[in-house]
């Protein structure tokens, strides 16, 4: 498994829907489930994490492109 | 022979001429050499040319009062003053004068006539440029986006070059120009070669410049023939850097500003042409901000809204499976709940079942065992040496042994035998093998 500090943000969502998926088709087992229910949540924050510097790096940007 | 007097012949060629012409002619001619006299009468040579040869000359003259009304008019349908090299049509009178001779007093000139004219020259000049495959030429040249190195063919003196100046500095955007200036006269014979000139000399450092402006000064309407002089255009059609003419004229259009990449009416318009590219390029660079501004706030939003809805998914998928899977182990415990129930029922059965075959069997054994006992008793009972000795048997010993462990009797040995209340003692006479067993 990639750790998920080495993954960009579009490798983290597929990851995350790749698990949803996987939960939902029964083909993971009981004892992976809650590795990978763990695994989803952390890439989730990291995502959200991901996308919160990005929104406020890209509205600092703006700014700038606003006063200049 | 009859003798004529000069005069006489003069007089004669006079009458001649008016009984037999009309008093005008419309007359096509080329205006060959013309000057204007200190009172205002116009004196000019009236020529045709056959590929450059003069076939037919004739002086002639615009007297002052007919002159200024004629050029007046002339100039402002033409947008150009008369001058030598035109072709004109002209309402002209025949006069012949004993002493100065014949010429032509011209009462009108058709203005329409030379600007059919000049048209149609033009349009010969265009026709061979595009047959040259070079009208198009540099109107097919990109502006580029910022234009600010500007390359300007004019005359330093032109009133023209002055106002394109102060509009360009002065811009209320504080945009900077670039401007360096190619000197070259703007009218005249020479204008054509020394504009050629300029071009040249921009053309040697063309990484310099954005682009080409030919500016002249513009008011009063002066001579343009030089802008469709048909080396000067070629040269401007070909040019690698896009030309923009503002040549100062309202009137008609030049060859030079059909072949030019832009044509601006006057030098401040050329300046404003300049000015608003770069407030277009602005605008046009803060309006992409905007859309990338909006887009990636949208985008931002759709992530977020892409994240939250994962996140639901997520948890909905886990307790829906974890749902799944407590009802699977409810009903699996319950199944073995029963299962042990049940199982434990047929462990009792089958228990009890033994326990029965088990004392059946056991008594059945013991039943058995006892007759056996019985029967075994009965058996040893009969062994009793005793119950024999009543019935008549008797046991003989050899000191106190079984007699028939004994073998080699002695005539002599001591025998016991017992009989059923008495014991005999005896000695042993005769040995002999039983013949009977």
């Amino acid at each position: 498994m990639k750790k998920i500090k080495d993954r960009n943000y579009q490798e983290a969502m597929d990851r995350i829907e790749e698990i949803v998926l996987n939960l939902e088709s029964e083909e993971i087992e009981m004892d992976e489930l809650s590795i990978q229910v763990k695994e989803a949540i952390e890439l989730i924050q990291f995502c959200k994490l991901k996308l919160k510097s990005t929104s406020e790096e890209l509205t600092e940007a703006l700014k700038k492109l606003e006063e200049a | 022979m009859k003798h004529l007097r000069l005069s006489e012949l003069n007089h004669l060629i006079k009458e001649t001429l008016d009984a037999n012409l009309q008093p005008t002619y419309w007359l096509v001619a080329e205006i060959g050499e013309m000057r204007v006299a200190g009172k205002g009468h116009c004196y000019l040579e009236l020529i045709e040319k056959v590929e450059d040869e003069i076939i037919s000359r004739m002086r002639g003259n615009i007297w002052a009062y007919n002159y200024r009304a004629i050029s007046g008019w002339f100039e402002s349908i033409t947008g150009q003053p008369l001058k030598s090299g035109m072709e004109i049509l002209c309402q002209a009178a025949i006069t012949y004068h004993p002493v100065f001779g014949m010429s032509l007093t011209i009462k009108d000139v058709d203005p329409n006539y030379t600007l059919g004219e000049r048209a149609r020259r033009k349009q010969q000049i265009i026709q061979q440029l595009k047959q040259d495959g070079i009208f198009d030429m540099n109107r097919e040249l990109t502006l580029p986006l910022v234009a600010q190195k500007i390359a300007v063919i004019s005359s330093s003196t032109a009133a023209g070059f002055g106002d394109f100046m102060d509009q360009i500095s002065a811009n209320q955007y504080g945009y900077k120009f670039d401007i360096s200036l190619f000197q070259a006269a703007m009218q005249g014979e020479q204008a054509p070669l020394q504009i050629i000139e300029a071009l040249h000399q921009i053309a040697d450092k063309l990484d310099s410049f954005d682009l080409v402006a030919i500016l002249r000064g513009g008011g009063s309407q002066l001579d343009l023939d030089c802008f469709d002089n048909y080396d000067l255009v070629s040269h401007i059609a070909q040019f690698p850097l896009p030309v923009i003419t503002g040549i100062g004229h309202e009137r008609d259009e030049t060859i030079a500003d059909l072949v030019a990449h832009t044509k601006v009416k006057t030098p401040t318009a050329l300046a404003e042409f300049l000015i608003s590219g770069l407030v277009d390029f602005e605008e046009n660079l803060l309006y992409q901000a905007k859309i990338m501004a909006d887009k990636v706030t949208a985008k931002l939003k759709d992530e977020n809204f892409r994240i939250m809805q994962q996140a639901n998914i997520l948890e909905r998928s886990v307790i829906r499976r974890l749902q799944r899977d407590g009802q699977s182990i409810a009903i699996l415990s319950e199944k073995l709940k029963s299962y042990t129930k049940s199982y434990l029922r047929e462990q009792d059965r089958v228990q009890l079942e033994l326990k029965k075959r088990i004392s059946r069997n056991t008594n059945a054994t013991l039943k058995a065992r006892l007759q056996h006992l019985e029967l075994l008793a009965q058996k040893v009972n009969g062994m009793d040496p005793q119950k024999l000795l009543e019935r008549g048997y008797s046991i003989t010993m050899v000191d106190g042994k079984n007699i028939n462990e004994i073998k080699n009797l002695k005539k002599g040995s001591k025998l016991t035998t017992l009989t059923k209340n008495r014991t005999f003692e005896s000695t042993l006479d005769l040995e002999k093998e039983r013949e009977d067993v």
